[in-house]
Order: structure tokens, then sequence, then C-alpha cells
């Protein structure tokens, strides 16, 4: 009764916090300064009449209401405007440029989740050591290391033995599917390798102090006096509790990953969403931005969604 | 020296020359203390030993040493044999074998023994299966046989740790450690945590598991009466060496030791209280008084007509406490009494009913007019540690009740008064304690700093929300003679929450028992105690445990 009823609270939470970031979306693009038209006509001096044709022609000139459901309705069939910029539909554009982070970030999120995990375990059960000490320190180090500068110094770094831009070599021509893939693993080195060392540190800060919270319970205690094997203790008791904490914490710097995408997507001239987001800024595509900002929230929130999920299966707490 | 008076048998457990160190890096070089010293001591098959004394005497070292449990700061020297085997020669990976299997530990904090994660069946199965004792089927017969051996049903070992209450949790705790049939079982405080009546019937439990699976039981306590009651020997402790030896009756009736003996004098005996005479009182004004107050769980911000549909904590109840008078409103945790005293306070939303201050109605009124009040009515809290502020002195803790009321006009003036409360207190001289921080005072002190904040207002009323509790018992007496004296000097009228029926009797003029949010039996301490109306009364008193082994002996 009550699991059921979380699982309802949280998925109804999440179908809110997508609706209140959608009308957002809508009400921000309409407080902007300046009418719509002399925004998105690029025609200085355009004629009385032109702008009433543009007006008709996106819908402009009707209350609202009415624009808010047009737009709503766009939405459902995946029709997010044209943009500006190349003249195709965001939808598409933003579909493309997905394709191409996806792969990257989440390779990059998921080494830096293992990699933490595994640093931050490693310096608890050694708290004290020396390990712990240039391992702690370390991670502090690249926490505070700003993504770009971090990428900029990789990129000098490694210019020349990998490859620095792109998603692949745009002159490589007749390649096997296999020549292929290694091509774009090694354009993905880089950025991925950015990725990890700025995500990892936080990760690895977040589950040693966990660690050595749980460590120090009387649970622990209890288990190590009930002759428990010291890997036992650490993944069934230390860790599965201190986890709660993390996985809470992980679902909270999903959002910043976005924004370090884009930093990263920049530097390395990757063609995915957050450059796509960027170069809409510069060239002021609202539409693309719309719609990108649509994705990125829509995106945090199903993440956060699962988050929630995956805490109601580690936590039998929740529910009470 | 033990083995010859019991000596038939060996030792099911003997510690020998037991030494501890702590050792500290935060100073240059190498700082230790010596924790533990030469603690030598043997407990016979079937045996329960108690092993008394105040917190930081090395009790709970003594026993971590026993199970390789202290943390890698400590150094440990010499013996602990179990069955004649040292065990703890050969460092973690000697000392795993034996765990569980033929010595295990119930630890102090009950409710957090167990993982929150894990079901209890899914734990004591762990035991069990770890130890290669049972496997499969087998094991969920064993968990089902361990948990109704504690007095739990089965269906318990399916749930969740946070889903039991604390004395479900110590019987699942207890079941636990029996798994593996061990020899020897070390009891951390088994009880503190716990009420009086769930207490005694753990301790029951415990001494009849002991009986009956002949177990050697080591228990852990700060409480006498725990021991005098559950122990057939026990061994006193002072700063980390056995000062004294014995069987309980020994103990009690002539104690050797100076330490046993004023231990003894600071826990309080209802048989001691019965016979003392009682001095006539000349009635006083009454500084507060109750009508019919009843407060109800929950938020009062839904609709009134839901409002009325809510579980009261406190049902109706009505009692006055006179001026110079110590009133103790005794009764187990969830009766009520905290949200009483709160309503009285004025800190949450009275349902119905009114509390007259001097005569004038507090229920309802607005908050501006409810802040002279509060220099008549001030509060002590439980726990001396969180009570005080960390970053604030002795000094700006007491200052601030002058400053928010406004009274003394110049610095000078101020200083006076926080002195002269400090003082009254018993912190003397008081420029000493002045600019201390709260970490540089003992428990006892802080306590006594916590009142000096409470009094220096010269409140009619003080509210003290079991002022001792988590204080040593040596250190009780003197906060609650303190307390005696200042309702005497100064006329105050004290009303006392206390769960410990023993300590209320003692102070107190009047004792207020409450269960369930009603008041079950008002009157004189003598009256309840020799002639208690209720059931629940005899109850309560009944699980007092006497620190006068003779009392009453559950074996």
């Amino acid at each position: 009764m009550g699991r059921a009823s979380y699982l309802w609270k949280r998925t109804g939470f999440a179908l809110m916090t997508v609706f209140v970031a959608i009308t957002f979306n809508f009400i921000l693009f309409r407080v902007l300064p300046g009418s719509a038209i002399t925004r998105i006509s690029r025609v200085p001096n355009a004629s009385p009449a032109l702008k009433k044709a543009l007006e008709e022609q996106f819908g402009l000139d009707r209350p609202i209401w009415d624009q808010y459901l047009l737009y709503l309705k766009g939405l459902f069939t995946g029709n997010l405007g044209i943009s500006y910029s190349n003249r195709q539909p965001v939808f598409d554009n933003l579909m493309e440029a997905f394709g191409n982070t996806l792969p990257m970030v989440s390779i990059g999120t998921i080494l830096a989740i293992i990699l933490g995990i595994a640093v931050g375990i490693h310096s608890a059960v050694r708290r004290g050591t020396v390990a712990d000490h240039v391992s702690t320190n370390l991670a502090v180090l690249f926490y505070a290391f700003p993504t770009q500068f971090l990428g900029m110094m990789l990129l000098i770094l490694f210019a020349g033995v990998l490859p620095s831009a792109g998603l692949h070599d745009p002159f490589a021509i007749g390649m096997t599917p296999w020549e292929e893939f290694l091509d774009r693993a090694k354009h993905m080195i880089l950025p991925v390798l950015t990725l990890i060392l700025t995500l990892y540190a936080e990760n690895a800060l977040i589950v040693r102090s966990s660690m050595l919270e749980t460590l120090g319970e009387d649970y622990v205690l209890t288990a190590r006096a009930k002759g428990l094997s010291r890997g036992k203790i650490i993944s069934s008791y230390a860790l599965r509790n201190a986890m709660l904490p993390i996985v809470t914490m992980v679902a909270l710097a999903l959002g910043a990953i976005v924004s370090g995408a884009i930093l990263i997507e920049v530097i390395f001239s990757w063609p995915g969403i957050g450059r796509a987001l960027y170069d809409a800024v510069l060239q002021r595509d609202y539409p693309m931005l719309q719609g990108g900002f649509l994705i990125i929230t829509v995106v945090v929130v199903v993440l956060n969604y699962i988050a929630d999920l995956i805490y109601f299966k580690l936590d039998p707490r929740v529910v009470d | 020296m033990s083995r010859k008076t019991t000596a038939s048998t060996d030792p099911a457990l003997e510690f020998r020359n037991l030494n501890v160190w702590f050792g500290s890096r935060e100073h240059k070089g190498r700082f230790e203390t010596h924790t533990i010293r030469d603690v030598s001591f043997a407990v016979m098959p079937g045996e329960r030993i108690g092993l008394v004394g105040e917190s930081g005497c090395g009790k709970t070292t003594t026993i971590l040493a026993a199970m390789g449990l202290l943390p890698a700061s400590a150094d440990v020297a010499g013996e602990v044999l179990l069955d004649g085997v040292d065990i703890i020669s050969k460092g973690e990976a000697g000392l795993n074998p034996y765990r569980w299997k033929d010595i295990a530990m119930v630890f102090q904090g009950a409710m957090s023994a167990f993982n929150p994660v894990k079901t209890i069946g899914w734990q004591i199965s762990e035991a069990l299966e770890v130890h290669r004792i049972t496997s499969g089927t087998q094991t969920r017969q064993r968990v089902a046989e361990l948990l109704e051996m504690v007095g739990l049903s089965p269906e318990v070992a399916g749930q969740f740790p946070h889903q039991l209450s604390g004395g479900m949790k110590q019987r699942a705790v207890i079941a636990m450690a029996l798994s593996c049939n061990p020899k020897v079982l070390l009891a951390d405080e088994p009880t503190t945590a716990l009420d009086v009546v769930v207490q005694d019937q753990i301790l029951q439990l415990l001494v009849q598991l002991s009986i009956d699976l002949n177990l050697t039981l080591v228990l852990v306590t700060h409480d006498l009466g725990v021991v005098a009651q559950s122990c057939t020997r026990a061994a006193v402790m002072l700063n980390g060496e056995i000062v004294e030896d014995g069987p309980v009756d020994q103990l009690y009736r002539e104690p050797r030791h100076e330490y046993t003996k004023s231990l003894f004098e600071a826990t309080p005996n209802i048989a001691d209280i019965m016979a003392r005479p009682i001095e006539k009182k000349v009635p006083k004004p009454n500084l507060l008084e109750v009508r019919d107050l009843t407060v109800r769980y929950g938020n009062s911000a839904g609709s009134l007509s839901r409002s009325d549909s809510r579980p009261a904590a406190v049902d109706s109840i009505s009692f006055s406490l006179a001026a110079g008078e110590l009133v103790a409103l005794v009764g187990q945790s969830g009766c009520g009494k905290t949200t009483t005293v709160q309503a009285i306070m004025g800190m949450i939303d009275v349902a119905a009913g009114s509390v007259l201050v001097n005569g004038s109605e507090t229920v309802g009124i607005p908050d501006r007019k409810r802040r002279p009040l509060r220099r008549t009515m001030q509060m002590i809290y439980q726990d001396p540690y969180e009570a005080l502020d960390v970053r604030f002195t002795v000094r700006d803790t007491i200052e601030e009740p002058l400053l928010i009321h406004k009274v003394g006009e110049s610095r000078a003036k101020r200083q006076e008064m926080i002195e002269a409360s400090l003082e009254e207190v018993g912190l003397t001289p008081a420029s000493r304690y002045l600019n201390r921080y709260p970490h540089e005072l003992s428990g006892g002190q802080r306590q006594r700093v916590a009142i000096a904040a409470s009094i220096v207002l010269r409140p009619a009323i003080l509210l003290a929300d079991e002022p001792v509790s988590m204080l040593d018992v040596t250190l009780r007496s003197g906060v609650l003679d303190l307390l005696d004296e200042l309702r005497h000097s100064h006329e105050m009228g004290i009303l006392m929450i206390t769960h410990d029926l023993s300590t209320a009797a003692e102070h107190a003029d009047r004792i207020i028992v409450m269960r369930e949010g009603k008041i079950v039996e008002d009157g004189a301490p003598k009256s309840i105690i020799d002639s208690p109306k209720s059931d629940y009364t005899k109850l309560l008193l009944d699980s007092v445990p006497s620190p006068d082994p003779s009392v009453k002996r559950r074996v």
C-alpha cells in the first residue's frame, strides 16, 4: 500500500515537474524584451505588411492561450519548430546532436561513477594512510579544476597523439566498419577523459565521507563481531548503506553533467547537444534554444525519477 | 582469585593482565593513554558477571578487546582465554573463527545494531551461513526457532529493523547473538536505551537464556540495579582498573572499596525512601494549574472538524504545582509527559483545557503576551551536550536570557547576576568558568551551566525534562540536590519529568504517574510506593531494578 503510493507520488511529481518546465519554457521566450517579430525577422526595416504576414505564419496574432495550446500540441507531435540557422526541424537537429552526445557523456559518466566509488571506498577503508591522503588530495585538486581548463590542458598535452576535434576523421574514406569504430573511439578518448576527471573527484569525495560514516555505525561493528569477512562487511554493510546518499548526490549532479558537456563539446568540437546550444546562443536561434532547454529539463527530471526508483529499491525505510 | 571460590571446572572466559593503550598522533610524537590497566577476571560456564562503572572507566573497552574490535589506534597486551585458549594473540585472523561461534556480543545501541536495509531474517541467516551452522531450509527453521526463543513471532524474520519497537529489536539482536550457540555472550549496556518496563523484560530474558543454555554472560552496565537483579557476580571498574570483584550480595552489603560504596549510595533505592520520615508541609499558593489539558497528535493546520478525530497525546489531565514544591511526572516513553511540558510552555498547540500560571490563563494568548511569561517559567533539558550552544562561552549562555528579557541595565549588573547564578549552581569560583566553552566542561558541569541559564531570570517555575538521565550516577545526586536546594531557597516550583520512579521517589514531594496521555495516579511518594492503586504503577514499581540483590531474585 505504502510502496504503491510512494511510486505514484514520485511519478506524479516527475510529470508535474516536466509540465511546469514546459510552461516556463513557453513563458520565458515570450517575456524576453522585443517583440517576437523584430527578433525573428532578420529584416531590419520590415514593412508592416511583412510583419503581419510573419505574425500570422507563426500564429503570434492569436490570443496567448491559443498560442500555449498550439505549443503544447506541437510538443506532443514532436514539432518543436524550425531552426533559424539551418531551416531544419528543431526536433531533428536536436535528435542528431543528442545521438552524438549520449555515447560520450554516458560512457564518461559511468566510468566516472565507477572510478569515484572505487577510489572513495579505497581511501575510506584505508583512512589516514598515505594512500588515502594522496587520493583524497588528488580528488580535491581535480574537483577544483574548471572543466574548460582541464580540457585545454589535456588538449595541449595530447594534441598530435590523439585526435583533438570532432566525432571522426572527416578525410578518411573507404574505411571498414572496424576501422571506423576505432577512429570514433579514438576521437572519444580526450572528451571522455576530461569528463571522467572532472566528475570522478566529486563522487570519490562523497563516497569516502559517506563510507566513513557508515563504517562507524554500530551495525558494522556487529558485522565484524559476527565474524564476517572484510569484503562482505564493506559490500553488504558499509557500501550498501553508503549508497543511499551517493544515489541522491549523483542524481543531483546529473544536471551539472549537461552543462559540463557544453564546455567539453565546445573545446573538442563535438557536434553534440551542448555545442548545438552554444551555437544557438551565438546565432540567436531561439527555437533551437527552446527545444534544447526542454530536452535537457526532461532528461534531468527523468534521471532524477530513476534515482528515486533506485532509492526506493535500496532503502526499505523510504515508504514509512 | 575468583577461580578458587567456584573452582570445580575451568573458566569459560578469562582475562589475564589485559592492558590497553590508546595512541593519538595529534600531538607531536606518540601520545598514549593507558586506558585499561592489568584487568584480570574469570567467568565460569553459566555464570553471569556484571562489569560496572561510570562512563569512561574502560568497561566497554575491556569487552571490545576480547572481541578484537578496538580501533587500530589501540595497543592491546595480555591474554583473553576462551576455554583455556588465548584468542587475541594471533590478531584479527586468529580471532575471526571464534567470533559469534564461541563468543558473541550484544551492543549498546540496540537501535542501530541491525543493518537498516536488510531484513531481520536475512541478518540472522547470514550469521548461520557464514559459520556453516545451517543452510537452505534448515536456516529458515533455525531463524524461526531463535525468534521464538526470545519471544518474537517468526514473522519478524521478514521485517526490516525500523519496523520493530526498541524492545523487539533488542530481542532480535539477542536472537542473532545466540544463533551460533556461543558459550559466552558479552552484553554492552543492553538495556540502557530502553524503558524501565522493557528493560526488565529483556533482563529476565537474558537471565533465563543464560540458565537454559548454560551461557556465560558478561553484562556491562552503569546501573547497579541491573547488575544486582541479573548477575551473580560483579566487578567494579574505576579508571581502567578493577577495584573490587565479588558476589553481588557481598558488594551490596559489605563493599570493601570506597568507590563501590559511593556508587551504591548514589543509586536511589526505593526501599530506603520508604523508611524515611515524611516531613509536614505548609500548603503554599499554586504557581501552576493545569486543567483538563488535551493535546492531539499531528498539526492543527487541518480543518477543525477533522482535528477532533486525531488521537490524543495528552488526554484531559489536571494537576497543580505549588511554590517550593517538586512534582515528578513519571511514565514510559510515549506516555505524553514531554508533550505535557511542551504544552505548558506554549510550544505546541493545545486542543482543549487550560494552563493557569499564577492564576492567569495562558492557553490561546498571543505570542506577544507570552513573552513576559517565559520569564516566570524556564526549562532544563535532558541532554546537556546538546542544550548548550558550542560557540557560546558560559558567560554568553547565561547572559542571553538577560538580554532577551532586558534584565540588568548595565554590563556590570548583568555580570553580577551571571556570577551569582553560577555560584548558586555550585560552579565556584564563577570567574573560572565564565570564559569556558561547553567542550571544556564535564557533563555534570554542563548541566549545571544549563540550570544556571534557566535560573538567572529568577523564574517561579522550573520545568526539567529528564535532567539527569544522561549523567553518571555519581553526578546525578549532585544535580538533583541542587534542584532540591533551589526550590527551598527560592520557593521555586519544579516540575520534573523522569522515567525513573526511584529518582522521583527520592526527590519529589508528589509523583504523578502518566500512561497513554492520562494520569493514572497522583500522590505522595510514600503512598504511591507503599500502596499503589493502579496496576500500571505496580508494574512500573516492579520493573525498577533494586540495587539490593535480595529484594527480588529472578533465579
